[in-house]
């Protein structure tokens, strides 16, 4: 061994010494924020669901900890009625959910039918549309009273009757809502996969249909199961739809039943917490469940081999695809757009009879004059942009970080960093919204009061939702790919920057789009972080449907629709130019 | 049909045409001490917390502009529960935003009175002292309970807080609002055990009436004809039937149950001057005209600076419970209504 020959053999090892402590730094790292993103504002929630004190106000007395509001909560029928129509109605619409999202991500990544284009991107909007307006848009749809379809149905003759002020009615409405979510993973999944799979079952003489179930969809698995949690888990926090449909019918939901107790005169938020935490151990069995089941597998589409998708040939079955398609964004698109824009446009919401519908004099701007007279709209637009922007661009920073440490690197502790990352799941908005305010209203350097607490809260609280989105991309790139990079001399950022980042574009922008939507929605997070001067949208709105005006509401709801529909359309754009520009598809 | 004297003053044509407890007196303008408007427009700026609508506060920060436009209003809204918890932290962290605490709640604003700095506001004598809980805290607001109903979809309207338990209304045709849901209600569920009749809330439950968070949904639930009546704030309903919508409403000859907010100034204000002034405006006639004119609001001065909108003083009369018994009595009886209506909690 010459001289230069030794002196790099012992400075080899030296450096990988040097850098041995690397990897754990990074996860004690990760750690700490999501300790403070996470830990300590959920530390908070559990103080108040042991004691029955606000623990900002009166002081931590960890010698006054009790399980008395859980032995009050557990014993009270009403919760245990709350949470078996939480999961009934959570469950139901996690079915009708994962048929139309598959389906259709289906129909339009892997087949030929007609302006998938069109289908593609109208089928989204029901993502752009807050819970509370879905409830109302179907309100205005399918109230047993005074429903548009009955009376319609009854105009034609038709003896049709919809009710959806019921369990079915609620399922219903939230399978066809978070659709897209289960789209979103799947479809990603889709277009991720290595057509040649599928090329290899139909060689082998396999249907289209056994290629399906026995190719693509179990190798799809885990962006389905994550499709199916995240949809799962969502609409368990969802408080709008249940408050507009369960309501009138007395259906009481675990979200509507806790903001009852936080609304209420005195509020009891110690009880609220408690059953939070119930709803807790439920959603941590469902993560636990979804991790059981794509344990030990490998679902790995994406190798250092180019592919181009091939869409299946559906002859003339595609007008079949398409006209079930076009039937399902009637139902999910038009439909509660041309009631939203009945009542945003029309003076007031009471129809006497079918000609009353067209009379041209019942309707005008007067809503949205009303609204944008209000300083606080234009406020709250401007805000909520900027708060987007802002948990977009921090948390998808965080959730790539995050996910990669987790999916990809054998760095100390990220299987801790998973389970902290995966605990805001669980917790609906309403409660942690006031665990945020009692965890960081202390912190210094004047953060409370500003738009950066709200994006940290939207960070937190979201921080599930996008890393389940960007692990899915993460998990289908071949390690071979990184290894490559590594041969060939590139340490670790550079691989991330040359083969990774690029290969997970895609998912990157898709996880980012999802944080930009949801923290533009998130409402129980906001009502106790905003200030004078942070109002956002979804507290507005809030204000607007609690003020009884259903027109104002409806005339927001499209204003925020538009706006969303703007940014999406831009980041399809940006996507697809991310596509083109990957190195796997250019070969 | 003839309709009779109350159904008549449910009509729009009749709003603004009576008096509250006796003639309506001259109204004095307000006059603000110079000092006190040089100083707050100095500063420029104020900061509301509120539990009523935003857009009825947003109404009255409109108003108050016209005559002070150099002090720029913000306003944090939220439900009852949720204010309170939040000035609770904020102050004990140090960092209450709010100059001014506005509260339809008077008990839970007395919870937190070490919080209100001492204010009176210069026609203090003029308030009725029964709507007084703390000399700190003031009824800038006091909203009332009215009866309404959809006149398209009913044609026998209901003429008492009685005819609410009327069979003939039962099936889900009538709209309440949960009594847990905050100081308005609480005091018009009093009212009805109170002065209607103990077995009042039995006999109205008997029709089996749909039950609503608020008044604000309630109301749009009437003018959408998914219920067909029920009791709403007059002032919810007054702005409604303003623009046109398919609403009717009287006063119940029983009584009208009136509920005085508790407002007050943050002791820890960062713009004591222009929350006093924007007290002052408030609580003086001007601000008082305002809220009775523009919001179908009544007032808790003794003598109304203008006629109340839809109130006939020789049939209404107001009605505000005694206060030890709106403390003393809230948790057992929100229970006791919580199992009459079958409203889970």
């Amino acid at each position: 061994m010459d001289a230069q020959a030794q002196s790099l053999a012992v400075a080899v090892p030296n450096r990988h010494a040097e850098r041995r402590w690397l990897p754990a730094a990074w996860s004690g790292l990760l750690i700490a924020v999501l300790s403070f993103l996470v830990l300590y504002p959920t530390a908070m929630l559990l103080i108040g669901a042991l004691t029955t004190t606000n623990p900002v106000v009166e002081g931590y007395h960890f010698a006054d900890l009790s399980i008395g509001n859980f032995l009050t909560v557990v014993t009270n029928p009403n919760v245990g009625s709350a949470l078996a129509n939480s999961l009934i109605a959570c469950g139901g619409g996690t079915i009708v959910a994962v048929t139309i999202g598959l389906s259709f991500a289906w129909v339009v990544v892997r087949t030929n039918t007609p302006c998938k284009g069109l289908i593609a991107s109208a089928g989204m909007l029901p993502l752009f549309v807050p819970p509370l307006v879905a409830g109302v848009a179907w309100s205005i749809l399918g109230s047993p009273k005074t429903g548009l379809l009955n009376m319609l149905a009854a105009k034609a003759g038709i003896p049709f009757h919809i009710d959806l002020y019921t369990m079915p009615g609620m399922i219903f409405v939230f399978g066809i809502y978070y659709a897209p979510y289960v789209y979103m993973f799947t479809a990603a999944a889709l277009r991720n996969m290595d057509p040649s799979l599928e090329e290899a079952a139909e060689i082998s003489g396999a249907s289209a249909a056994r290629t399906i179930a026995t190719v693509t969809f179990p190798l799809i698995l885990p962006a389905i199961i994550s499709g199916m949690l995240l949809s799962f888990v969502v609409m368990l926090g969802i408080y709008g739809v249940p408050a507009v449909l369960g309501s009138p019918a007395n259906l009481s939901l675990l979200t509507t039943y806790i903001f009852a107790l936080t609304a209420w005169s005195p509020p009891l938020y110690n009880t609220a917490a408690a059953v939070a935490v119930i709803l807790m151990v439920v959603t941590g069995f469902m993560v636990w469940l979804q991790q059981k089941v794509l344990s030990g597998r490998s679902y790995t589409t994406v190798a250092g081999k180019a592919f181009r998708p091939r869409p299946l040939n559906l002859g003339a079955w595609r007008f079949l695809t398409l006209a079930m398609a076009m039937v399902y964004l009637l139902v999910v698109v038009v439909l509660p757009s041309i009631a939203l824009f009945i009542a945003a446009f029309r003076k007031f919401l009471f129809i006497r009879d079918i000609p009353s519908l067209f009379d041209a004099k019942q309707y005008g701007w007067q809503h949205f004059i009303k609204m944008f007279d209000n300083p606080l709209t234009i406020t709250s637009i401007i805000n909520s942009m900027k708060v987007g922007v802002i948990t977009a661009v921090v948390g998808g920073i965080l959730a790539f970080a995050i996910g990669y440490t987790v999916t990809r690197s054998r760095a100390p502790g990220r299987r801790t960093i998973d389970v902290i990352t995966t605990i805001p799941v669980a917790i609906p908005g309403l409660v942690i919204g006031v665990a945020y305010l009692w965890a960081w209203i202390g912190v210094p350097f004047g953060l409370y009061g500003t738009l950066w607490i709200l994006a940290l809260a939207f960070v937190a609280r979201f921080m599930p939702d996008t890393v389940k989105a960007l692990s899915t991309s993460l998990m289908q790139i071949h390690r071979e790919l990184e290894e490559a990079a590594w041969i060939c001399g590139r340490g670790t950022l550079g691989t991330i920057g040359s083969i990774v980042l690029p290969l997970a574009r895609p998912g990157v922008v898709a996880a980012m789009t999802l944080l930009f939507i949801l923290a533009i929605r998130e409402l129980g997070s906001s009502l106790f972080l905003y200030s004078s001067g942070t109002m956002v949208m979804a507290v507005q709105l809030l204000g607007y449907y609690e003020g009884g005006n259903i027109g104002i509401t409806a005339a927001f709801s499209l204003v925020q629709m538009v706006l969303l529909g703007v940014l999406i359309t831009v980041t399809n754009r940006l996507s697809r130019g991310a596509n083109r520009a990957s190195p796997i598809r250019t070969g | 049909m003839k309709l009779s004297r109350r159904q008549s003053i449910a009509s729009l044509a009749s709003l603004g045409l009576v008096a509250r407890f006796g003639p309506a007196r001259a109204a004095k303008p307000f006059t603000p001490d110079p000092a006190l408007v040089a100083a707050a427009n100095k500063e420029g700026a104020l900061v509301l917390y509120t539990a009523s609508l935003t857009e009825v506060v947003q109404e009255t920060i409109n108003n108050f502009n016209k005559s002070f436009p150099g002090i720029r209003v913000s306003m944090v809204r939220a439900s009852g529960g949720q204010l309170i918890t939040r000035v609770r932290s904020e102050a004990a962290a140090g960092k209450l935003e709010a100059d001014v605490i506005d509260h339809s709640d008077r008990g839970q604003s007395k919870s937190i009175e070490e919080l209100f700095a001492d204010y009176a506001p210069p026609n203090a004598a003029d308030y009725m002292t029964e709507t007084l809980v703390s000399p700190k805290l003031w009824p800038t607001t006091t909203p009332a309970w009215c009866i309404a109903w959809n006149p398209e979809i009913v044609s026998n309207p209901p003429k008492s807080w009685m005819d609410l338990c009327n069979p003939e209304y039962a099936g889900g045709k009538i709209g309440q609002v949960i009594a847990p849901s905050g100081g308005t209600t609480w005091t018009r569920v009093m009212f009805e055990r109170q002065v209607l009749g103990e077995d009042y809330w039995v006999k109205q439950a008997a029709t089996k009436p749909k039950l609503f968070p608020s008044s604000a949904p309630l109301c749009d639930a009437v003018i959408r004809g998914e219920v067909a009546m029920g009791p709403i704030l007059m002032s919810i309903v007054y702005g409604k039937k303003k623009d046109g919508a398919p609403i009717d409403m009287i006063y119940g000859p029983e009584g009208v149950p009136i509920t005085p907010y508790g407002t007050g100034i943050a002791a820890s204000a960062k713009h004591p001057n222009a929350a006093r002034l924007w007290m002052d405006w408030n609580l003086s006639d001007d601000g008082q005209i305002a809220a009775i004119r523009d919001q179908g609001n009544v007032t808790a001065l003794r003598n109304p600076p203008i006629p109340t909108p839809a109130f006939d003083p020789k049939v209404n009369k107001l009605w505000t419970p005694e206060f030890g018994q709106f403390q003393k009595l809230h948790d057992a009886w929100l229970d006791d209504w919580n199992k009459t209506y079958g409203y889970r909690q």
